[in-house]
């Protein structure tokens, strides 16, 4: 117990003192400077948007942020910005594949796929719906043969019974 | 004494899982029924082995037990009860335990409820599930022992990673096992089904309570841990799809596909190589969760340690895709089903383009995941792919999935005419174009957030209007009163009901998200006695706070929250820092202000001695509808999943004329 205390009040002293000495850096994010981090990853392997990325506990993204506000306060565009930071940090930096070459197909891709699934499966529904017309087509035939037991039987009351069932709930 | 009785029952796990596995097989394959009811036992046991095991850990956790490395690492002395228990599913050893934990229960379960049917299949059933334990015990066993012991007991243990001291935590994990194991049910049953070449729709009609059951504590669990993002990495979001996120995104979107389409094999025995499919995939994406989360081969916010389990649950995913898809193969002539269909135009239709849309979204996620490796193969430059990516390419796909959450309900089964659309769509578009004009009105320009609350007006006007449509139609049939006709009509069809509430649940989660471009963002120094202004609130800066517990010491900023002159509530956004061994920066703790129109949300970046802080405002609209939605989730699975006794009655029949025929 005594052993818990003294771990305490050394925790507490340090925690004081980390805050007295360290005197935390007191960073305001411009507007500016979010809406251009907000693009970026912070490349510190923490796989973080910059934007997100505690300046605190990450010197890596401090440093970026650093960057980015010198180059507002030298009036860069944040076209330029950008370029800047693509040039010098790689496109691995960017947080998003930039829509160029080859990377037009991380954002093409899923939308082919699924424009293609759905024709594939409009094809296949449609061959379904051509089976059920000819086996109902079968059946039609079978009944309007004279020989057929079942041709008695209402259609109306077998369309009724079919949907009823199809609508049980299991 | 205990972490070795811990350790032996594991050990007894791994060996009485390899038994049930050998014997099971060999006993249907022999026809000895004696072999197969031994291996049934002995599945039974492998649950209470696993609840002893789990038991002794949680013990060793509770007792501070330092000997055992897992309890060293994970917790200490100053760590409270509560968290102590959490401590247990912190860090890979435990979870894996938990992971078995959960299989061997639901096993034992599942060889209890069919110990008199599916008697045919329920020997392959058992054997699957038995070699899952026998993989999750072996990796314990061999690799990541939870009871190993360190040669020297330390004094106190290393604590704790504080960003697991949240409710959240205690919920995100289990959850999502809790989801994640539910579908090595109904992965057992198909190929169960697949290797007994009984394909009919039994191993469905079965396991569609676990399906259902696995879905919602999927859901839960993303839910919990987009909560737990946000109250605890205070970074003002919820989902920054990172790749854990992604990797426990990715099987809720599968078995959510496989939900809607199992319907249809049930209602006319379609779609059977899809389903088996499905259930394949949506088991392998869960193992690729584990994979992603555990092995701690990507670098994420959600993984907490390291560990060479990577490649062993690489192979155990390869050979779970290889067997289901082989099997497939396999049994491809006899799965072939005479697909017939109506009309394109009908429900069965929906749910198809449905799958269509949510297999869409999950190839999305793993594009994403994987078009970093692709890219720098093809290009030879590196690229990343976050958060912005999966936004731009989300929206449209959520888009168009929250169109046919409308549409699908409101197109009859089998064919709908041009009288049934026009009856069934006139109010819900109507409702669509009412609220265009109208939510416009009040400000909203951005043309996505303007589509996406119409489409959420849509749905729920689809939902209520099939609501009154019963209720009324019942209340004139019965004469019951219109509060009697309502219930009994979601009584009577919970499954049906109960899965409009979830959607109801659903529309909530993309309102929620549709608040997230009118967000509101700004740093501000301040000192105690300053007021700083973020959108029609004011924020006042009362005072600077130290103070200490058992765990951690604390620097806290007192803000008191103003609309206009009235005094709304006092936050507190803090800096912690724990003697925890895991985590030596102060951690930052957000000051959050709720309601249903938005939260506040201040970050505290830091604290100086004099109390000058800097601080980041946010205002998240609508972000309380998320955490709701998940309890509209929660009443409508509950209404889906509750026991029917007409259902019963109509397994018990299908039951019984399955045995006859068999024993034929």
């Amino acid at each position: 117990m005594k052993n818990k205390k003294s771990i305490l009040i050394v925790l507490s002293v340090m925690f004081i003192l980390n805050i007295a000495m360290t005197q935390v850096a007191l960073a305001e994010d411009s507007p500016e400077l979010k809406a251009i981090a907000n693009d970026f990853i912070c490349n510190c392997g923490c796989n973080e948007n910059l934007k997100d990325c505690e300046s605190e506990t990450c010197s890596t993204s401090a440093n970026l942020k650093e960057i980015i506000a010198k180059m507002i306060d030298d009036g860069e565009p944040k076209a330029e910005i950008a370029t800047f930071l693509r040039t010098n940090y790689g496109d691995q930096l960017l947080a998003a594949p930039p829509k160029e070459g080859f990377n037009w197909m991380a954002y093409a891709t899923p939308f082919i796929l699924v424009i293609a699934g759905s024709i594939g499966l409009t094809v296949v529904l449609l061959g379904w719906v051509k089976r059920n017309k000819a086996s109902e087509a079968l059946i039609e035939k079978d009944k309007s043969d004279p020989k057929s037991a079942d041709s008695s039987i209402d259609d109306k009351y077998k369309d009724k019974l079919k949907d009823d069932l199809d609508d049980l709930e299991w | 004494m205990v972490p070795l009785l811990g350790y032996l029952t594991l050990v007894s796990t791994m060996i009485v899982s390899l038994y049930v596995a050998i014997m099971s097989l060999v006993g249907v394959r022999l026809g000895k029924k004696s072999m197969i009811a031994s291996a049934e036992r002995a599945a039974i046991s492998i649950g209470v082995l696993v609840i002893i095991s789990y038991s002794t850990l949680l013990y060793s956790f509770l007792t501070r037990d330092f000997s055992v490395k897992y309890v060293y690492e994970y917790s200490n002395r100053a760590l409270s009860t509560i968290y102590t228990i959490s401590a247990t599913w912190a860090g890979n050893n435990g979870s894996l335990l938990m992971w078995a934990t959960f299989l061997g229960i639901y096993g034992a379960i599942v060889i209890i409820q069919n110990q008199h049917r599916n008697r045919e299949s329920m020997p392959y059933v058992t054997t699957i599930l038995a070699l899952i334990v026998f993989f999750f015990t072996s990796l314990m066993v061999f690799i990541s022992n939870p009871f190993e012991r360190l040669p020297i007991v330390p004094a106190d243990g290393q604590g704790l990673n504080p960003m697991l001291h949240n409710p959240g935590m205690y919920l995100h994990p289990p959850t999502t096992y809790l989801g994640y194991v539910s579908f090595a049910i109904p992965f057992a049953f198909a190929m169960a089904a697949m290797i007994s070449g009984k394909l009919g729709d039994m191993w469905i009609r079965t396991t569609r309570r676990w399906i259902i059951w696995g879905w919602f504590w999927l859901t839960v669990g993303n839910l919990v841990g987009a909560w737990w993002a946000y109250y605890t990495l205070g970074w003002g979001g919820y989902w920054g799809w990172d790749p854990v996120e992604n990797s426990s995104f990715m099987p809720w979107l599968v078995a959510s596909a496989f939900m809607h389409s199992i319907m249809i094999q049930e209602k006319k025995g379609m779609l059977k190589i899809w389903n088996m499919a499905l259930v394949t995939l949506t088991f392998s994406l869960t193992i690729y969760g584990t994979l992603i989360t555990r092995s701690g081969i990507v670098n994420s916010v959600h993984t907490f340690s390291q560990s060479g389990l990577g490649p062993y649950l690489g192979v155990f995913l390869f050979i779970t895709l290889a067997f289901g898809f082989g099997m497939l193969i396999y049994r491809l002539p006899l799965l072939k089903s005479d697909n017939e269909l109506d009309s394109i135009i009908s429900r069965e239709s929906a749910f198809l383009f449905n799958n269509i849309v949510l297999l869409g979204m999950t190839f999305m996620v793993l594009w994403g995941v994987t078009f970093p490796f692709i890219s720098e193969a093809v290009t030879g430059s590196k690229i990343t792919v976050g958060a912005p990516f999966y936004n731009q390419m989300a929206v449209p796909l959520g888009m168009v999935l929250l169109f046919l959450m409308g549409f699908g309900p409101l197109i009859a089964w089998r064919r709908a005419t041009v009288a049934n659309l026009r009856k069934n769509f006139m109010y819900p578009l109507g409702a669509a174009m009412i609220a265009i004009p109208t939510i416009a009105a009040i400000g909203v320009r951005n043309p996505w957030v303007l589509s996406v609350l119409v489409l959420c007006v849509f749905t729920l006007a689809t939902i209520i209007f099939e609501f009154y449509r019963g209720t009324s139609a019942r209340h004139r049939m019965t004469g019951e009163d219109i509060l009697t006709s309502f219930t009994n009509l979601v009584w009577r069809n919970k499954r049906r009901y109960g899965g409009y509430i979830v959607h109801i649940g659903l529309v909530m989660v993309f309102f929620a998200i549709a608040g997230g471009p009118y967000k509101i963002e700004k740093d501000v120094t301040m000192k105690p006695g300053d007021v700083a202004s973020i959108g029609s609130y004011s924020i006042k800066y009362i005072e600077s706070k130290e103070f200490e517990d058992a765990e951690k010491a604390t620097q806290a900023a007192v803000m008191t929250v103003f609309r206009g002159d009235r005094e709304i509530e006092t936050i507190t956004p803090r800096k912690e820092l724990y003697s925890s061994a895991q985590m030596d920066q102060p951690w930052t703790r957000v000051g959050v202000r709720s309601n249903l129109k938005e939260d506040i949300y201040i970050i505290p970046s830091g604290i100086n001695a004099d109390g000058t802080g800097g601080f980041t405002l946010i205002i998240n609209p609508l972000m309380q509808w998320l955490w709701v939605s998940g309890f509209v989730v929660f009443l409508g699975t509950m209404i889906a999943y509750w026991p029917d006794p007409t259902e019963k009655r109509r397994l018990a029949a299908i039951y019984a004329r399955q045995e006859a025929i068999s024993e034929e």
